[in-house]
């Protein structure tokens, strides 16, 4: 009895003491290994986020410098801070407010950050080994962007009366401060309005991104002529998600048809050429989300939404196993029970966990031919 | 025999009503909300989370309701080694319970699969 109080005072002993030899033998210096900002963008005034890897750092303090990026001119140092490491935890994660001044419009901003104290760590730095190397700022949320339209022209702009003729249109717009647009519109949606203001064409909406400035919505339309005359066609752009910014429509391009309008005398020209067979090309849009194009594609939404279903409920069965054999002394037929659920549910989680690799499993097989 | 039908068809309804004017009421106060997959597999992440926490609760009945066993066997072999074995499957309902993750971690690592921490252990 004794002897086992020896040695159960023996092993909490070294319970508790390798820990602390080991923090002692641990007291590595801090290795920064990383920095990245934690957005892409962000307005004057916002709190944007950065985060900071490091390895044996708890409550070290590292020194951040934010620098502007001029591409081919010397970069400047826009705000310097000192922060510290959680006691906890390798990774940090703080933010920083985009101060409201105006070297930072338009401006691109990366980190660096060191080991203030020792120098032992090497410094990091974001726009080299960051997963987000920049944080471009948008001008503060008063300034409007202002879309133009570049070009807007159609050729031919004679055609024939009482056919159908294709009409070639270039569509150019540019966008001012595209970052700051980006975040007022989602898209930019393009049409075409005739002299009564009615829409007859519509291009599929562009995405807007914060860093393209110009756009083209350049397209084909067959135009169905009546009689002679002439018609005025505008360009005209909407902006897909508000209608904050007020887009811009084309000034008129006139199309002649037939003779034109105007009265005169003339010799009747010759009859039209019959119509030719023409060809439509259409697309149905793909609306599965991460576009699968195959079946393979398909098997494999199938396989995530069977492990992300999985997980959960093979804890879940896991658990109910536990239970039933917990409760097997005032009922001895839940051993069976509680051991053919866990057989069964490991069994199930290891083809779930294959999933896929059934599928190279089998080409693999098929394919032993060839080599 | 008819009335008897009657009055659990009328319970039924009852039940329904009792159910459906909670829902309806909620749901005029309650903001637009899209109830998606995601939504899905959190509430049964919560469901299991909880089963999860019960299950803690259960084994210190377990425990308990074994020593009382002992307890109550007032030495007579049979109760005795009765209740033995009861702590026994006690005893092993709890390692299975507490080693959830690492039985599910095990199989994972089995068949080759790289990074366990994506999904587990379930946040709670």
């Amino acid at each position: 009895m004794r002897r086992h109080i020896i040695y159960l005072v023996i092993a909490i002993a070294i319970i508790w003491i390798v820990p602390m030899l080991s923090s002692y033998a641990n007291a590595a210096t801090c290795q920064l290994t990383n920095i990245t900002w934690t957005q892409e963008s962000a307005k004057i005034g916002d709190l944007v986020k950065y985060k900071i890897d490091g390895k044996d750092c708890p409550l070290e303090r590292v020194h951040v410098v934010v620098w502007s990026d001029h591409s081919g001119s010397s970069d400047t140092r826009e705000a310097e801070f000192d922060v510290y490491f959680p006691r906890e935890g390798a990774v940090f994660i703080s933010d920083w407010r985009v101060a409201n001044s105006n070297p930072f419009t338009n401006a691109s901003l990366y980190l660096v950050a060191d080991i203030n104290t020792s120098g032992t760590g090497a410094s990091v730095d974001s726009s080299k080994t960051g997963t987000i190397k920049y944080l471009k700022v948008a001008p503060a949320i008063d300034q409007n962007p202002t879309v133009t339209i570049t070009n807007f022209s159609i050729t031919p702009n004679t055609i024939p009366a009482s056919t159908v003729t294709k009409l070639n249109v270039t569509f150019k717009a540019k966008v001012d401060s595209p970052l700051y647009f980006t975040s007022r519109c989602s898209g930019v949606q393009a049409f075409m309005i005739n002299d009564s203001g009615n829409k007859i064409y519509t291009q599929a909406a562009k995405s807007t991104s914060p860093t393209n400035q110009n756009y083209s919505f350049d397209f084909n339309y067959n135009y169905t002529a009546g009689g002679d005359g002439a018609v005025n066609l505008r360009g005209k752009l909407e902006c897909v998600g508000s209608a904050i910014v007020s887009m811009p429509t084309s000034s008129a391009v006139t199309i002649t048809i037939g003779k034109g309008g105007g009265t005169g005398t003339g010799n009747t020209g010759a009859p039209g050429a019959p119509g030719t067979t023409q060809n439509y090309q259409f697309t149905v849009p793909n609306w599965l989300k991460g576009q699968p194009s195959s079946l393979t594609d398909l098997l494999d939404i199938l396989a995530k939404w069977l492990f992300n279903l999985a997980i959960p409920v093979a804890v879940g069965l896991i658990i109910y196993a536990g239970v039933l054999l917990m409760t097997a002394g005032p009922n001895p037929a839940n051993v069976k029970k509680g051991g053919n659920i866990l057989k069964w549910v490991a069994i199930g989680l290891a083809i779930i966990f294959i999933n896929k690799g059934f599928i190279s499993l089998i080409r693999s097989v098929l394919e032993l031919g060839n080599k | 025999m008819e009335i008897n039908s009657k009055m659990k068809n009328f319970k039924r309804f009852i039940y329904i009503v009792g159910v459906l004017i909670p829902v309806v009421t909620l749901a005029e106060d309650m903001p637009e909300y899209d109830l998606t997959i995601q939504n899905i597999f959190a509430i049964i992440n919560g469901l299991v989370c909880w089963a999860a926490r019960m299950s803690y609760l259960l084994m210190i009945v377990m425990l308990v309701y074994s020593g009382v066993m002992f307890f109550l066997s007032n030495g007579e072999p049979a109760k005795v080694t009765k209740a033995r074995e009861g702590l026994k499957w006690v005893a092993i309902g709890i390692a299975v319970v507490l080693a959830t993750y690492t039985i599910i971690a095990t199989v994972a690592n089995a068949v080759g699969v790289p990074d366990v921490s994506r999904f587990l252990p379930l946040h709670c």
